[in-house]
């Protein structure tokens, strides 16, 4: 699903938007990061059947920041409604932590059947 | 055998040849067909009564009052009955699924609570059973 996600995701056609499929130390904005899934098991076997996963949208921290995110935000989450079995739920703003301090966000959150 | 699992994502839903998808919420083919008397024969054995078919189909809309919305076109065609269809899946070969039929048309209720996004919610009374067919097979 990771490698799906992260397909769909370098599929949108924003110049300079970097696809980040972990979380890692170093992001380097306008980027968007897979953040880490809570994972549901609803029937016997073993295996999860359904995933919530955070994903973030960081832009800079500049005074255009607002209006970057609205332009980017419909373009990731199409890209990401566009793979099968994800359905995209909620984007709320946020604040993503860097080491050169928190970025102007959106954590968008959408649930995937495995 | 490890489990299947779905997102109802993707439906396509026609009434009298409309396209009403767009604003479909929730989606229901409720079988509210009777079970039919338990009947006992004369080798002890077990039957149940034949019964008739009794489905419908449960909706809701986000409400759409334009001309050519749901919710006026639900109005508007109160008493009719029309021929529908529904397609679950569309977007997987190997699982669509389309059912159809004919429905009698009710106009809804109208109104809901303020300050809320209103909703169109109906429940059309479907003619006998639905078809099913399977595009993909």
């Amino acid at each position: 699903m990771v490698e799906a996600l992260t397909d769909a995701l370098n599929g949108v056609e924003v110049p300079g938007l970097r696809v980040y499929p972990d979380v890692g130390p170093g992001v380097s904005p306008p980027g968007v990061v897979l953040g880490v899934p809570t994972f549901q098991w609803e029937t016997p076997g073993s295996e999860p059947t359904s995933a919530r996963w955070p994903v973030f949208l960081i832009v800079p921290r500049t005074d255009r920041a607002l209006r970057q995110l609205w332009e980017l935000l419909l373009p990731v989450t199409a890209a990401l409604d566009g793979v099968v079995d994800v359905v995209v739920v909620t984007a709320s703003p946020s604040a993503y932590p860097t080491s050169g301090g928190e970025l102007p966000a959106y954590e968008i959150q959408i649930e995937v059947s495995l | 055998m490890a489990a299947q699992s779905r997102k109802l994502k993707l439906v396509d839903l026609a009434l009298d040849g409309v396209s009403f998808e767009s604003q479909l919420r929730q989606i229901m083919l409720a079988n509210n067909t009777d079970d039919g008397d338990k009947m006992w024969v004369a080798d002890g054995s077990e039957l149940r009564e034949e019964t008739d078919p009794d489905y419908a189909l449960e909706l809701t809309f986000l409400a759409d009052w334009r001309a050519d919305g749901i919710s006026q076109w639900l109005w508007d065609n109160d008493g009719r009955t029309v021929p529908w269809s529904a397609a679950l899946h569309p977007d997987i070969t190997a699982e669509h699924v389309v059912f159809g039929g004919n429905v009698y048309v009710k106009a809804p209720s109208v109104g809901g609570e303020i300050r809320t996004t209103e909703q169109t919610e109906v429940t059309l009374q479907v003619q006998g059973k639905p078809d099913q067919t399977r595009p993909g097979a």
